[in-house]
């Protein structure tokens, strides 16, 4: 019973969390364009909206996708972390939370594509295309780690950065790092790598046929993505943390890094993207990884 | 004689005999053949089940043959637990697909494969069971015929995919027996232990044998599980083949080459070695699992550019090779579970995704991706199977996919094979790409007015579907169905069995709970049902109802079928990849070997074609008539 009431919690807690930094990163997003901006609560009032207005959709395969695709993600949740607090015993198994999101990109891809709008599908088909972008270079960071620590543990990945700051991975493996920012930068959908949602050349792609519910479930399935992927970067080269706000202080400080660079750039065709993440965070991943496998023995 | 004691020879005798049997009613009637064919392997499977447990046994049969130096030669069937385990599995999953043709084949759709692969079941049980190499190789060769015939089945395009299929069987069997033949020549006895025990005992004396052996052993593997050089003829032979054989040539034929590596290669590399590592591992098994993860990718980037679904998923199939072929490489206890796993996993979800497609090519008619689309709506069944299927083969959990990919990753994080798993995961996330553009463009988006009055497929197919979609979630969910067999098998291969029960399995780096993963996942979606009956109502609008920029389709002369987004799906991906796939193709290579042997072959004929040939012949004749009163 304990386990269900903490899941459940934790799973209300994520989806805030998410939330909160979208709110903070369309703040962010509206000073750099010299907008007043929405208010930080501004994603909560959007999602309590949503549900409260009625919907349109096309068939069950439709409903049934845009619930596959949240609860995959709150899946994926659920094996982060969170300061040593994880709602029910595991290790963090990196490879079972790259493993598990997809299972809420596929659900939310069945859902729109089920609505039949033709510019849905060219938006999925960009966003996996992306996909293989920044999941390439992401899985060279994971198994930079196998090489140096043999483990994908999460748990074990933050207790190995235990004692100051000189002992995270992002002091220690500097390139590895920017490989994970540019891979997390691909993944969040953030600016240059935006193709998949952009909204004058596909109407938004995916979320075009979506409305009421079926946006608020997308907008949760944002919000509990950007979790899960900053949370991912925190433990793995930020130390993780010790107490929950530190834990939530390092995401939204990541989030708003990855906001504000999105600024600076205009928006990559699909194949840029997926050519610039293989180039530049490959590479930089293929040399961490290299440097740590010569450096086992 | 007593029938109890040649139990093994009869799971090979009788469906032989009852595949021979049932060529008479050739004429009269095909629903019988295909009911012979059924009981067949429902024999075979019923056996399979009331033989599991049974430990291992040994059947003989004696012939009065004098061959090489012995005196009579002998056929052996052994039943060992890795044979025993893929025995058991094919014919159950064989029976499942024979359930489906049942159906499949009826006035307009049936061929006349049925007495045919009434055999090659015969054949099946042979490979699995044999003790000796006559009987091994006698099973393999009556595999490839029965196959090639059935891959032709009696029209001219599939004649010519059943001949690509056929002539690289033969570049395999005549390996085969090269590697045999010297091991028995150098043995004197033809059970497959002796030689194996002959070639690993050989490294220190003669190490250029071995790996010629090794070499010629992998080129037979090679061609018949469709690993890189020659993962060609899947594309044509599985697209080609009759739709419910496909399913079985994908689910199970395909995986004879596993089993070959498996029992008979590995074993070469045992204690005896004493040549180069690579990272622990004997430098020819590393090269086979860098193939391995080439092959993997390599397939994958072919069917993200397929259009035809079946071609598609035969190309996804040597993509599930290749990680099967790097896990068995690694040759430690976790990769051989790991290959097996994924073997039998493959086995299942990939059977259940070629029957789905032949359920929608029975009610339609159609292969090719953008003609078709909207199956979902008028067959839900079908997609359910479709989509649990596709899940388990990218992956992702709860699906019995999951488990075995993870445990491919972990055996290789185990041997550090780091940058081959970079091609690993760039081959499984580019699954997903192909993966999802078969729902997107078979099942879901517009349906075609032309499809309107599609039903969903008849019950027997249902059926059959459905057991396999239950047995994908089945062992999605407890992981230790097939994990703990395949465990108890390992110590006869000489490996230390791993730490695993029902529910987890302990990897290299980390350890996992894969039932409660399953549950988190079926936890959270109940939470988000939650959510989702707190939202205010929704309503059902037709297909049609579109956002088109504030434009009627109609009014634009947009029907359904342009508003199907299919064609050239990936087509930016696609340009990337261009220039590699077109630049480099193994296809113009086999084209070019090809062309010259015909080039050879004309100049031959033509030289027996000119019109001296008769007296060229009678003078031949007349020399070797003489020679023979001469000398005799």
């Amino acid at each position: 019973m304990m386990e269900i009431l903490s899941v459940l919690g934790y799973s209300f807690f994520v989806m805030a969390a998410g939330l909160l930094y979208m709110g903070i990163g369309r703040k962010i997003a509206a000073r750099l364009h010299r907008r007043y901006g929405p208010p930080v609560w501004q994603c909560y009032i959007d999602v309590v909206k949503c549900f409260s207005r009625r919907s349109i959709s096309h068939n069950f395969i439709m409903d049934l996708g845009s619930m596959m695709g949240l609860s995959g993600l709150l899946a994926a949740a659920m094996f982060i972390p969170m300061a040593s607090f994880l709602p029910f015993p595991s290790q963090g198994p990196i490879i079972v939370i790259l493993y598990l999101m997809p299972i809420g990109y596929l659900g939310m891809a069945m859902g729109v594509s089920a609505s039949g709008n033709p510019l849905a599908a060219i938006g999925i088909g960009r966003a996996l295309t992306l996909m293989m972008g920044y999941e390439v270079p992401f899985a060279m960071i994971v198994l930079t780690f196998v090489a140096s620590f043999s483990s994908t543990s999460l748990v074990k990945l933050q207790e190995l950065q235990a004692g100051g700051i000189m002992n995270w991975h992002m002091v220690t493996m500097p390139i590895g790092f920017a490989a994970a920012l540019i891979a997390l930068m691909g993944m969040l959908g953030k600016k240059p790598f935006d193709t998949m949602i952009a909204p004058s050349e596909i109407a938004s792609g995916p979320m075009v046929e979506l409305s009421g519910k079926f946006l608020g479930l997308a907008f949760l399935q944002h919000a509990t993505a950007i979790f899960v992927e900053t949370g991912l970067i925190v433990i793995m080269f930020l130390g993780g943390a010790s107490n929950v706000f530190e834990f939530v202080a390092k995401q939204a400080l990541v989030y708003i890094v990855m906001a504000s660079l999105s600024e600076l750039w205009a928006r990559y065709r699909v194949e840029q993207a997926t050519k610039f993440l293989w180039i530049s965070a490959g590479s930089l991943a293929l040399v961490q990884l290299i440097v740590n496998m010569a450096g086992r023995k | 004689m007593n029938f109890g004691d040649y139990l093994l020879f009869l799971n090979i005798a009788v469906p032989v005999a009852v595949g021979v049997f049932s060529l008479i009613f050739l004429r009269w009637s095909k629903k019988l053949q295909w009911i012979l064919f059924f009981a067949a392997i429902l024999a075979q499977a019923v056996f399979a089940v009331w033989f599991y447990n049974s430990g291992p046994r040994v059947e003989t049969i004696s012939l009065p043959i004098a061959v090489m130096n012995l005196n009579q030669l002998e056929l052996v069937m052994r039943n060992n637990g890795i044979g025993y385990l893929f025995f058991g599995i094919t014919v159950i999953v064989t029976a499942i697909i024979a359930v489906f043709s049942l159906s499949y084949n009826d006035k307009t759709h049936a061929t006349g494969i049925a007495p045919l692969w009434t055999m090659l079941m015969g054949a099946n049980a042979g490979i699995f069971f044999s003790g000796d190499w006559v009987s091994f190789i006698l099973a393999w060769e009556l595999m490839g015929w029965t196959s090639y015939f059935i891959i032709s089945h009696g029209k001219e395009r599939s004649g010519k995919a059943g001949m690509y299929y056929f002539t690289q069987s033969l570049i395999g069997t005549s390996a085969l027996l090269a590697a045999v033949f010297i091991g028995v020549a150098n043995t004197g006895s033809f059970a497959i232990k002796s030689t194996l025990n002959f070639y690993a005992s050989q490294w220190a004396a003669n190490p250029g044998l071995v790996i010629a052996a090794a070499l010629l052993l992998t080129i037979t593997f090679f061609t018949k599980s469709a690993v890189f050089p020659f993962f060609m003829w899947p594309s044509k032979a599985h697209a080609e083949a009759p739709d419910d054989f496909s399913a079985f040539l994908s689910g199970v034929m395909i995986k004879y080459g596993v089993f070959g590596m498996i029992t008979l290669l590995l074993p070469l590399f045992g204690a005896g070695y004493n040549g180069p590592l690579v990272f622990g591992t004997p430098l020819f098994l590393f090269i086979l699992g860098c193939i391995g993860m080439f092959t993997a990718a390599w397939g994958t980037l072919h069917a993200i550019r397929e259009n035809d679904m079946k071609k598609m998923m035969a190309h996804s199939t040597v993509s599930n090779i290749g990680f099967i072929l790097t896990a068995l490489s690694t040759n430690t206890a976790m990769g051989i579970a790991a290959a097996v796993f994924h073997t039998f996993n493959h086995m299942i979800f990939k059977s259940s995704i070629f029957l789905s497609m032949a359920a929608v090519k029975y009610r339609t008619g159609e292969r090719e991706m953008h003609k078709l689309g909207g199956m979902a709506y008028k067959m839900p069944v079908t997609f359910f199977v479709f989509l649990l299927g596709i899940i388990a083969a990218a992956g992702i959990p709860p699906m019995n996919g999951f488990g075995s990919k993870w445990l491919i990753f972990q055996a290789m994080f185990d041997k550090q094979w780091l940058l081959p798993a970079i091609l690993g995961f760039f081959a499984s996330t580019g699954a997903f790409l192909y993966l999802y553009r078969g729902l997107h463009s078979i099942y879901l988006g517009q349906l075609s007015p032309r499809f309107e009055h599609v039903k969903e497929a008849p019950v027997l197919q249902i059926v059959s579907q459905g057991i396999l979609m239950l047995a994908v979630f089945a062992i999605g969910l407890f992981p230790g169905i097939f994990l703990i067999p395949i465990n108890n098998a390992l110590p006869e291969l000489g490996l230390a069995p791993l730490t695993l029960d029902l529910y987890s399995v302990q990897g290299s780096t980390a350890s996992i709970d894969i039932t409660s993963i399953g549950l988190v996942f079926m936890g959270s979606f109940a939470l988000v049902f939650i959510l989702f009956l707190i939202g205010k109502k929704r309503r059902y609008v037709k297909m049609m109802d579109n956002y088109t920029s504030g434009e009627t389709p109609s009014d634009w002369g947009v029907n359904e079928d342009k508003l199907h987004y299919a064609y050239n799906f990936y087509e930016p991906i696609e340009k990337v990849f261009e220039p590699l796939l077109n630049g480099f193709s193994m296809e113009r290579l086999f084209g070019r070997i090809a062309h010259e042997a015909k080039r050879v072959s004309n100049a031959v004929r033509g030289w027996f074609n000119s019109p001296q040939t008769g007296i060229i012949l009678l003078a031949v004749l007349a020399v070797i008539a003489l020679a023979v009163w001469r000398f005799a």
